[in-house]
């Protein structure tokens, strides 16, 4: 494979903390997110609970654009930039910023627009309320471009928006940009925020958990909607040797596939998601034992969980019996397009730290989920290679690997 | 590199529903978009537009439901498997075809519909159905199901630059081997919400008080663009491959690169040395200098200051207005179809590489003191075309361009 490419700085907005130390001592201690809504009435609906992101200030982030003219999604893309940025000691004179890219994945994007959208015309019956900004803010790829804007990034901004493995997939999709030999350095990952739109329909087809996200419990009761971001900085290796970066980890390969069977659920023998993390380790030149930790999607629901099971034990046989894998929606509630791209930050995470984060309220195992799903306490464990593993509507799925940087493809 | 070739297109659109067909449209020039009676009452200032008869879609879906899927999931179902059909994949079906869909909106009415009868009646009565069309991957997931694509199955969005960048994220991941096949390409729907939206924000033609305006691009006196709606998808796949199953190649991409304008949304448009990178970046990529490039099909839509920077961006690529070799702008027909633009202007100068006519720009009478007459002109003209330059440009910055080898082109 030509070209390496590193992670080599790490940035998040969370319900459980913002910057790389906050969220990773808070995974690290089982810390949950999970509270009553904030951001509206919940009154009519049959659930209450969120993972929304708290003590956020976009000022302590957003310096060259004018924070009023941007969305929540945007904001959190920045400030995920920012800290990624900081923590990677990538400075404005430390790349070519015409060589320098952003990719953005998401689920809903900047809803809240298209919200005032909805409100503007179920009041007035009529558009005259709709301001001229709409069109300027609403749109998905302005996650992207507003966070090449505060950086003054050239190479590109492109939005993924492919549901709930929108993170991989723009980390895909950053990692061939640099490999290409079109950029040097990418900021990669997702954003997403809490969105009345999503919790709406998460909870009419009865899918949200009314108290707690409990992956792999028999008890499980589904997810819980949640928000935030993760940038992550990727470069070439030759880049990041050459400034002398500290590397977290390595992206080894990855696998995206289509179920191409139902648009909300996952193939009942999990054909796409097989596909997907066999396409991973063939990319990678690595085998099923190589995979040091698993990081599940493990959203909570019912069929997920189990399917997700099966997925992973059709692709790893045995072995799979004897990788950790766990599931931080637990604690961090799911974060839609973000998800994925929050949990590649913790997979390089455990990677630099020999850390494996928990599964929160896995208290009574389903019996048909039978692996080791680190239950509620973190774990010492050497992570050579992690697999990080998401899925979404539309039958989407995407596998990272990731791996420490000294491992032989 | 990897060579990679097209080897189907297929698109719908309100005036054609082939790529030929759609060729002989632009050639003739069949004229701008016209009133939208949907919005007639709306009170706002534009009224034109040009949709696709539901009809169309209605017929060419037949068959098989297609009641839970949107409309602009139904635009690229159609065009996705127009574009199969074009290709002879049944001689050698891929096994995991795969699709990269750019949109700029994707189902933003799904979306607010959705949101709105919620509001209205209450979350208990909010649409499951709805909700699976709410994200905004739904058109390629749909189409995905709808055609068994089991491959990589992304989504794009660039703004009105989508389109072209899901063709280059598709050529690149064609490049580097990561997929035998992949539909590329993009679909876009003119709905309540994006055509509200750009009344509102007084870029469309006649807004701003100057009614009475159709969209011309390069045009003088242009006042804005006409919002359209459509969908196109080329099959790529290796040049090898294609040989190697002996079908027909339409052309080859030689090379793709997307850049941004990072002060774009600060002055709303897209600047005139940005625009020139990306050229230049596709170029340097093709390994295609700029005296080679035989027709160039250009973004601009009738936009008074982003037309101009188009313009004065090719003029610096090729070393002056002079020098610049001649060129289209088929939105003065099509109207801004936003996601679905660049790979209908890929498609369109496929189709003028097979038969050596340029079409004109529909429309265009004063072209200007900063556009050379003869390069910018409003008659179709044979032009023999080795190689050709596309480009999409989003207001907001992003810019991406695409340079075309036709069949069997030498230097």
């Amino acid at each position: 494979m030509a070209g390496r490419v590193v992670v080599s700085g790490i940035g998040l907005i969370t319900a459980i903390g913002h910057g790389r130390e906050a969220f990773w001592s808070g995974l690290l201690q089982g810390k949950s997110g999970v509270s009553p809504v904030a951001a509206f009435d919940t009154a009519r609906y049959p659930v209450h609970n969120g993972a929304e992101v708290r003590e956020f200030d976009p000022a302590n982030y957003v310096r060259r654009l004018d924070v009023a003219s941007l969305g929540r999604g945007s904001q959190f893309a920045i400030a995920a930039a920012r800290l990624a940025l900081d923590d990677g000691a990538l400075g404005a004179g430390d790349a070519d910023l015409g060589r320098c890219g952003v990719v953005v994945g998401t689920t809903s994007g900047e809803p809240q627009f298209i919200e005032a959208f909805d409100d503007a015309l179920v009041a007035e019956r009529d558009t005259v309320r709709v301001g001229g900004e709409f069109v300027r803010r609403y749109p998905s790829h302005m996650l992207a471009v507003h966070v090449a804007a505060e950086f003054r990034f050239g190479g590109g901004a492109i939005t993924v928006p492919t549901a709930c493995s929108a993170g991989n997939g723009a980390l895909a999709y950053g990692c061939d940009a640099i490999r290409s030999g079109a950029v040097d350095v990418v900021l990669a990952g997702g954003a997403d925020v809490f969105s009345r739109i999503t919790y709406t329909g998460f909870a009419r087809i009865g899918a949200v958990a009314p108290e707690r996200c409990q992956p792999f419990d028999r008890g499980r009761k589904g997810m819980i909607p949640g928000e935030g971001a993760a940038m992550l900085v990727l470069e070439s290796s030759e880049h990041a040797a050459a400034r002398g970066a500290h590397v977290y980890a390595e992206v080894a390969g990855y696998g995206l596939s289509c179920d191409a069977h139902h648009m909300t659920s996952g193939h009942p023998a999990g054909d796409g998601a097989v596909r997907a993390m066999e396409m991973a380790l063939s990319d990678a030149g690595l085998e099923p034992r190589d995979v040091s930790y698993i990081s599940a999607h493990g959203t909570g629901t019912a069929v997920n969980d189990r399917l997700e099971t099966l997925a992973i034990k059709r692709v790893f046989g045995r072995t799979a019996y004897s990788i950790p894998v766990s599931s931080i929606k637990s604690m961090l509630g799911h974060a839609m397009g973000a998800a994925s791209a929050i949990e590649a930050a913790a997979c390089a995470l455990a990677i630099a730290t020999d850390w494996v984060p928990p599964t929160l309220h896995l208290e009574d195992p389903d019996p048909a989920c039978d692996l080791d799903y680190v239950p509620n306490a973190a774990r010492k464990h050497a992570v050579r290679v992690a697999m990080n593993n998401a899925y979404g509507f539309g039958g989407s799925n995407a596998s990272l690997l990731l791996k420490k940087p000294e491992v032989a493809a | 590199m990897t060579r990679v070739a097209i080897t189907g297109a297929g698109i719908v659109t309100p005036i054609a529903q082939t790529p030929a067909e759609l060729h002989e449209a632009l050639c003739r020039g069949v004229g701008s978009p016209g009133p939208l009676p949907e919005y007639a009452a709306s009170g706002l200032t534009c009224n034109l537009g040009r949709v696709v008869d539901p009809g169309v879609l209605a017929e060419a879906l037949s068959g098989r439901p297609s009641s839970t899927i949107d409309k602009t999931g139904q635009l690229a179902i159609v065009a996705a498997q127009r574009a199969i059909a074009a290709c002879s994949l049944a001689t050698a079906a891929p096994p995991e075809l795969g699709l990269v869909l750019g949109t700029m909106f994707s189902g933003a009415h799904t979306i607010g519909e959705f949101d709105r009868r919620a509001l209205t009646c209450g979350p208990e009565f909010a649409s499951p159905l709805d909700f699976a069309n709410t994200v905004l991957n739904a058109a390629a997931g749909q189409t995905a199901i709808r055609l068994a694509l089991r491959g990589i199955n992304s989504t794009i969005a660039g703004g009105h630059a989508s389109g072209l960048q899901a063709i280059g994220y598709a050529t690149d991941l064609v490049a580097a081997d990561r997929a035998g096949a992949l539909l590329a390409g993009g679909a876009e729907e003119l709905c309540l919400e994006s055509y509200v939206g750009f009344c509102r924000s007084g870029v469309l033609c006649g807004t701003n008080g100057r009614p009475g305006h159709v969209p011309v691009p390069f045009d003088a006196n242009r006042t804005g663009f006409a919002l359209g709606e459509g969908a196109a998808f080329v099959l790529i796949e290796s040049a090898c491959r294609a040989e190697s199953r002996g079908v027909r190649v339409l052309a080859e991409i030689a090379g793709v690169a997307s850049v941004v304008d990072p002060d774009a949304i600060l002055r709303g448009f897209c600047a005139r040395s940005v625009i020139a990178e990306g050229i230049r970046r596709a170029l340097c990529r093709a390994g295609v200098a700029p005296e080679e490039i035989d027709a160039v099909s250009a973004a601009a839509n009738g936009s008074y200051a982003a037309d101009a920077e188009e313009a004065a961006g090719l003029a610096e690529v090729f070393g002056g207005c002079a020098a610049l070799p001649p060129v289209t702008a088929i939105k003065s027909v099509l109207g801004e179809t936003l996601g679905s633009a660049g790979p209908l202007q890929v498609v369109a100068m496929v189709e003028a590489m097979r038969d050596g006519r340029l079409p004109g720009i529909c429309g265009l009478r004063d072209p200007g003191d900063c556009f050379a007459a003869g390069s910018f002109a409003s008659r179709t003209r044979s032009v023999r075309i080795r190689f050709a330059l596309v480009t999409a440009v989003s207001p907001e910055g992003g810019c991406c361009a695409l340079v075309l080898r036709a069949p069997g082109a030498d230097r």
